[in-house]
């Protein structure tokens, strides 16, 4: 007999064969069908996370560019620093990395510090880093045998002009995304499409030669060309800044100006701006130090964003106003459009005009009232009653028709971001109606007006108002563009015509003769508005809008300019005198740049003024008879035979027949000559004063005309200033009357 | 039988065959069962077929796993690991197909000085500590100059066979005493233990005793001591968390490893990471992102998290039953041994070979603490895949002397 194993041997053995051969066995299968099969797609995710590294490429941004190519945004070549933190040693080292980092890229030592920490293995630490920066964390890298910091390609923004066209193209922010005005609208179209590189990598995170690489090239942004003007939008803003500070304007001035024939902004701008390079830095003073003292974090940065807020916000889309008197452009027009009225409908202004529903009479900005009027006259006094009487004969249903085909009631679709439109009235009474024909109690965006007023200068079609004319691509071939888009005829293209000569006689004759430019025939309106609702809020009745949209030339329109002043201060503040000075001198630039020839009236060309011509070792005889043919007059100075020196210095433009004085065999005396103040004198005053001191004068502004209470309201040099004698002034005539609201 | 015997005593033998048997029955006089074990038959081949397969899949594997580490660590070569294997794999054939014909109550002879020479051994690492081999803070490789072995493997052979042959010598009864049943076996365990303790290797310390106390409990020991052992060996441990700060956040990144994935928890995250992300298929055979440097020992101890990529739960599944089919039929040989040190024997190596494979799977699955343990016949190391074919050999020669089953 064999001596097997005992029974309870084969008992334990049987035990042992079932724990370790299934027991187990089972119990791993079990926890492999969980980790392989139920959680499958959890280890599948942080796998694949850690096996591939995934690098961004950035693409450049596009350029904006205006109308004519010239850059107002780019993007340039700067470099991003990025850590591949899982390579980093030890402790020390990242702590090294984090202090030198922080320090040379001025950035939050804890923020790069928890970046360090992560140990990933692709952080941004900071974008747009200039080459000489670059340059310095090069050296540490090299000095400290650092092999986790890359430095790799990347642009950034800058804008070459500062705070030229801010509000329009805004900015972007610190990863290049846009944020605000062109550069938020169209950031799809600029920002281009990012590129990737997705590879395989070892735990070292090094690319591995055997495993797959995906590559998607960076596709570079697109350019914009747009509508602006950068020489008309030089204009603007600069004009736009005379008007702020003449007028200590309290609550910004803005303008638009458009192609009328294409619905192209040219130029749109408000003052105060901002620098774009700079765009979270506040730039109100007042602001600024409010700002700061206000200690509660919360609350200051609350403070803050709805500072900067203000400061960016383009106040020419997103800030509705009542229009005012230049509303008047509108319902004449579907008055004229509708027959209700023609050239020969006489009106009739006491100087107020009962309207039923309502206690009071309404008044006429000229309490003793303008008596028997036609149409034109009416426009060019800009005459509350009849345009109520105008108001009352189309009738609430035709007007709100007319007001919403102005496109009025709908944003006008601009391609830029925050636009509003204005309110409407809530009920349709009769008063309603009356103060709706002068502008009164209802609000339109500054943008929607001046697209309505272009339908009536352009033959009564309303026009899409847009920016962008062209996007071309990173080789710079157009891949889209942008043109005239019709939105709806308004009106006829007689009714525009009428509308064009009517608005120019409000300019030569009317209550917008300050925006008379000599040469060219501007079309135009007034506008002074009360701020209803302000009053309402704080009860000062004081504070005005003041406005004047005018378009040029009227025979030929191209171009509508609007121009707003929220809350000028310098008493008084109607369009006509604050506002319409300002269309003057923009229309002076704007008219010869847009090459427009100027058609002088005799009378101007009595006032026009001349460009002295050199005489210098002419004979007297000679200089005379030159000086006569370029419309000037002489008298000498001295006894020689021939001119040796000559005021004002040969290339001045000055008066007609100002009298130039020739030196024979003597010079010009070296002496100096203190400014007078010749403001609120008559120009025959003023030209007499600047004269007996030796200083020769230039004239502007209204200069058609002899009629009404015309006065020096601006001298080119400030009274008080040391200038060499012969120095020409220019003086800027106004029609102080113009005090229509 | 008797009739059999009676035939082969008449037939003409050779004079040198009869002379080895005939020794060779002198010197197993000594031990108490030598005369009734069955004449050396035919080897278990479903052990065979089984141990083959599993080598020739472990060896497949273990060139996926090895590439990227050898790639890197071998200047370029990928099949510096295959190859080194491969070698040792086949001089482990040999091996096991020579155990297989060895007599295997000869080993009886050998058990006292295996053992002896096992702890000697093991005890060099304080006598000539130069020639052991350091690798990541632990000394537990001896080098030969051609190659390096662990000398713990020798002892897993040696606890085997000294348990074996104690307890069949001792028999149930002195077996369930303490004296005999259990005092020798601890000592031998605990000079075991304390000298892996110099190097230190845990894992080897917990197979090892793992697998003698399987060898006693079969060989008759009391339950009673297994009882309150395992008793005070839990409250132990329970103590010894409880008290120590570093073994309670051991235990808590064991328990959930993303809790510290960049340190204490990596190895851990990263075997679960190719585990889970191979899914029910597997990303296909060769195809693992996890060996590129990310597992830890995609070779050796993680080269299941490997399998478990690659192949996914199916692949990773049948393997598991390959191991599973081995031990079975292991244990079937250690049943129907022809004697009691066959069955102990039989039962030891393959318990070894159990243990070692479930503590590996446990480990690279999570459901045990992190500690190096090879996968047998996967992992790499050339040595100890030697030794473990030529247990195999052992069992195959337990095998061959395995009864005829009656009325078969």
């Amino acid at each position: 007999m064999q001596r097997k194993a005992e029974t309870s041997t084969m008992r334990r053995l049987i035990f042992v064969a079932v724990m370790l051969g299934a027991v187990c066995f089972a119990a791993v299968i079990v926890r492999l069908f969980k980790l392989q099969v139920l959680d499958f797609g959890f280890y599948q995710k942080e796998a694949v996370t850690q096996q591939t590294k995934d690098k961004t490429l950035y693409p450049v941004r596009g350029a904006i560019y205006d109308r004519n190519m010239k850059a107002l945004a780019i993007s340039t070549g700067t470099e991003m620093v990025t850590l591949e933190a899982v390579k980093i040693e030890d402790d020390k080292q990242g702590q090294l990395i984090a202090e030198t980092l922080s320090e040379i890229l001025a950035l939050d030592y804890d923020t790069v510090l928890a970046k360090v920490n992560k140990r990933s293995t692709y952080e941004v630490i900071k974008r747009g880093v200039d080459k000489e920066t670059a340059d310095k964390i090069r050296a540490f890298i090299k000095e400290n045998k650092i092999n986790s910091i890359y430095l790799v390609g990347d642009s950034s923004r800058s804008y070459p002009y500062g705070n030229f066209l801010s509000h329009v193209l805004g900015f972007v922010g610190t990863d290049q995304q846009g944020l605000y005005g062109l550069e938020k609208q169209y950031d799809d179209v600029l920002s281009g499409t990012p590129g990737r590189v997705i590879t395989a990598t070892n735990a070292r995170g090094e690319e591995m030669p055997f495993q797959y690489e995906m590559y998607y090239e960076a596709e570079d942004g697109r350019s914009l060309v747009l509508t602006i003007d950068e020489v008309l939008q030089h204009y603007l803003e600069k004009n736009l800044e005379i008007a702020l500070n003449d007028n200590k304007v309290q609550n910004k001035v803005t303008g638009i100006v458009m192609d009328v024939n294409t619905g192209g902004i040219l130029a749109m701008a408000t003052l105060p701006d901002f620098d774009l390079n700079d765009p979270f830095t506040i730039t109100d003073a007042k602001e600024a130090a409010r700002l700061a003292s206000i200690t509660d974090p919360d609350e200051r940065r609350e403070e803050r964003s709805i500072i900067l807020n203000a400061q960016w916000r383009n106040k020419a889309i997103s800030d509705a106003y009542y229009p005012g008197s230049t509303f008047k452009i509108v319902t004449m027009s579907v008055g004229l459009e509708e027959g209700k009225v023609s050239l020969n409908s006489h009106f009739y202004c006491g100087g107020s005009k009962k309207i039923e529903g309502w206690s009071k009479p309404i008044n006429c900005w000229k309490r003793g009232g303008h008596g028997d009027q036609n149409l034109a006259m009416a426009i060019k006094n800009s005459c509350n009653p009849a345009f109520m009487e105008i108001g009352q004969s189309i009738g609430w249903r035709t007007f709100e028709e007319y007001y919403e085909a102005f496109g009025l009631k709908d944003k006008t679709g601009i391609d830029l971001p925050g636009e509003s439109t204005g309110v409407f009235f809530s009920t349709r009474s009769i008063v309603d109606l009356a103060v709706l024909s002068f502008g009164q109690n209802f609000s339109v965006t500054p943008l929607q007006l001046i697209t309505a007023v272009s339908a009536v200068a352009n033959g009564g079609t309303l026009l899409k108002p847009y920016l962008v004319q062209s996007v071309l691509d990173a080789e710079g071939n157009t891949v889209a563009s942008c043109g005239r888009t019709e939105v709806r005829q308004v009106i006829s293209a007689d009714t525009s015509a009428l509308m064009a000569d009517l608005l120019e006689g409000v300019v030569t004759t009317g209550t917008g003769k300050n925006a008379y430019t000599a040469g060219y025939r501007v079309a135009g309106k007034t506008g002074t508005s009360e701020k209803k609702d302000k009053e309402a809020l704080t009860g000062d009745d004081s504070l005005r809008i003041s406005s004047f949209v005018a378009f040029a030339p009227a025979d030929d329109p191209q171009i509508a300019v609007l121009i707003i002043l929220d809350e000028p201060t310098v008493q008084p503040v109607t369009g006509g005198l604050t506002v319409a000075p300002v269309i003057r001198r923009f229309m002076e630039e704007a008219m010869p740049y847009l090459n427009v020839e100027p058609q002088y009236t005799e009378a101007e060309l009595q006032q026009k003024d001349e460009t002295v011509p050199s005489v210098k070792g002419m004979g007297r005889a000679e200089a005379e008879t030159a000086l006569k043919n370029a419309g000037l007059s002489s008298r000498t100075s001295g006894s020689g035979d021939t001119v040796t020196d000559q005021i004002p210095a040969a290339g001045a433009v000055v008066a007609r027949n100002s009298t130039v004085i020739l030196y024979m065999g003597e010079s010009v005396p070296d002496k100096l000559i203190t400014m007078p103040n010749v403001r609120g004198m008559s120009l025959n005053q003023a030209k007499s004063a600047l004269q007996d001191r030796g200083l020769y004068v230039r004239i502007t502004g209204v200069t058609n005309t002899k009629e009404g209470n015309l006065a020096v309201t601006k001298q080119s040099i400030e009274a008080e200033t040391q200038v060499a004698f012969g120095t020409v002034v220019t003086l800027e005539i106004s029609d102080m009357d113009q005090r229509a609201e | 039988m008797t009739a059999g015997n009676m035939k082969k005593k008449s037939d003409p033998v050779p004079i040198a065959k009869q002379k080895s048997e005939l020794r060779t029955e002198n010197k197993i006089q000594e031990f108490p069962e030598r005369e009734r074990l069955p004449k050396r038959g035919k080897l278990d081949e479903p052990l065979l077929v089984l141990t083959l397969l599993l080598l020739a899949v472990g060896l497949i594997c273990l060139f996926s796993a090895s590439y990227s580490v050898a790639y890197y660590g071998q200047d370029g070569d990928s099949t510096y690991y295959i190859v080194k294997q491969g070698i040792f794999a086949a001089a482990g054939i040999v091996a096991m197909l020579a155990a297989s014909r060895f007599n295997y109550h000869k080993l009886h002879y050998l058990a006292m000085p295996v053992l002896i020479f096992s702890l000697v051994l093991l005890a060099s690492i304080k006598i000539v500590p130069s020639m052991w081999v350091t690798i990541n803070n632990a000394r537990r490789w001896i080098s030969l100059g051609f190659t390096t072995f662990q000398p713990s493997e020798i002892s897993k052979f040696a606890v085997i066979l000294s348990f074996s042959s104690l307890a069949t010598i001792w028999g149930p009864k002195k077996m369930h005493t303490f004296r005999w049943g259990l005092l020798p076996f601890m000592l031998i365990i605990g000079a075991t233990a304390g000298l892996l303790y110099l190097e230190p290797h845990l894992s080897a310390t917990v197979i090892i005793a793992m697998t003698g106390l399987v060898i006693i409990f079969l060989g008759g020991a009391n339950i009673a001591w297994f009882t309150i052992g395992g008793g005070a060996a839990g409250a132990f441990v329970f103590w010894f968390i409880k008290t120590h700060e570093y073994a309670q956040t051991r235990i808590n990144v064991w328990l959930d490893p993303f809790s510290d994935k960049l340190n204490d928890g990596w190895q851990g995250v990263q075997s679960l990471l190719a585990i889970g992300s191979g899914g029910f298929w597997g990303l296909g055979l060769g195809q693992s992102r996890q060996k590129h440097l990310f597992l830890p020992e995609p070779a050796n101890d993680f080269i299941f998290s490997v399998i478990c990529e690659e192949l996914g739960f199916i692949g990773a599944v049948l393997i598991i039953l390959l191991f599973a089919a081995l031990i079975w039929r292991g244990y079937y040989i250690a049943m129907h041994a022809g004697d009691k040190f066959g069955t102990l024997l039989a039962a030891g190596i393959t318990t070894q070979i159990a243990v070692q494979t479930v503590f590996n799977l446990g480990v690279v699955t999570g459901l045990l603490p992190i500690t190096g343990a090879a996968l047998p016949f996967f992992s790499y190391g050339g040595t100890s895949l030697l030794i473990q074919l030529g247990e195999m050999g052992l069992l195959l020669a337990v095998s061959r002397r395995m009864p005829a089953p009656k009325g078969g």
